[in-house]
């Protein structure tokens, strides 16, 4: 199910030659490394988690059966990863978040922020969430996962993933509207 | 690999933002990955320790010593066979410790009929094990 490309990388590496997984590395760095930023909220832990996540990745490559795409299985790992790493810190480790927030405030954001202001409303909004919905909102809306591959990921049913995605895009559509943020909103 | 249940403008506007505030991560990570990775580099590709040639060869011999075992020695007894047991006789005169320690060789195998049921039924459980192991990877070289 998963392209060619990443067939012949991953039958590359399971031949012998690990260079062929900096390619890999290449390709998802950037998916999994926000997946674990947006999920764990603290740059230090992410970047410690997406490097145990592509290690795990590579020791446990002969384990892949091709059943789903190589980046579910790989998002399954960093989920994992970052589940046992939020097991162990509990809260406490959000320094992404700016202190002081003001949900009351009705001043448009957007209209005097550039990206840096984006990525710390995302990150207040994301605050509000707990760390098992951020995974989920992060899967699907930034992976770009279908709720299929979401259940492989999370090992929930997908009644419930479709539940708690309900819940958590109306929940973060109330903060980012609190926050100011009202296009689309109803 | 749109999903039924959600898909309107809210969504487009959540990954939108979601998007748009995705960070580059350091260059040193993809270092830092493969400094581990090569640490770690005992990957190698799967070989089995005895080949695919020597598990026919070492089958054909089985198969043919048991059909040579069931054919010749049909209805037998184990103590009617000729089992030889290294000669320490030539120790006998040294001491009576000596003695004593080959006399524990000094002894009779118990007369148990072979039948050429027995030996059908140990050749089944055999294999059946044999099986199993196959089946579980007993014999791999990732054991």
């Amino acid at each position: 199910m998963h392209n060619r490309e990443d067939t012949d990388l991953i039958n590359d590496i399971l031949g012998g030659d690990s260079r062929a997984f900096a390619d890999l590395v290449d390709k998802y760095q950037r998916r999994v490394y926000n997946f674990v930023v947006y999920t764990l909220r603290n740059q230090e832990d992410a970047d410690e988690v997406a490097q145990d996540t592509f290690v795990k990745a590579y020791k446990g490559l002969s384990t892949f059966r091709g059943d789903s795409k190589f980046s579910t299985w790989l998002l399954r790992i960093a989920y994992n990863t970052c589940m046992t790493r939020l097991r162990k810190v509990k809260p406490g480790m959000v320094d992404l978040v700016a202190s002081g927030i003001d949900l009351d405030g009705g001043n448009n954001i957007l209209e005097q922020s550039d990206l840096e202001d984006m990525r710390s409303v995302l990150a207040r909004a994301m605050a509000q969430l707990n760390q098992g919905d951020q995974a989920l909102v992060t899967l699907y809306y930034y992976n770009e996962q279908s709720i299929k591959e979401i259940c492989e990921i999370t090992s929930e049913s997908e009644s419930k993933i479709k539940v708690d995605l309900h819940r958590c895009r109306k929940k973060l559509l109330k903060i980012l509207n609190q926050m100011g943020i009202k296009e689309w909103v109803s | 690999m749109k999903d039924k249940h959600q898909s309107g403008p809210e969504d487009e506007f959540l990954k939108g933002i979601f998007k748009q505030s995705a960070t580059e991560p350091s260059s040193a990570l993809k270092a830092q990955i493969m400094m581990q990775v090569q640490s770690t580099s005992t990957m190698t590709a799967y070989k089995p320790v005895i080949g695919k040639k020597a598990w026919i060869i070492l089958a054909s011999c089985f198969v043919s010593a048991m059909c040579y075992f069931l054919y010749k020695v049909n209805e037998t007894t184990f103590s009617e066979m000729e089992i030889s047991l290294p000669d320490f006789t030539f120790l006998t005169e040294w001491s009576f410790t000596s003695q004593r320690f080959i006399s524990l060789f000094d002894f009779a195998l118990p007369s148990i009929p072979l039948s050429m049921a027995t030996a059908t039924a140990v050749l089944v459980v055999f294999g059946v094990y044999f099986m199993i192991g196959f089946k579980t990877n007993l014999f791999s070289a990732s054991k």
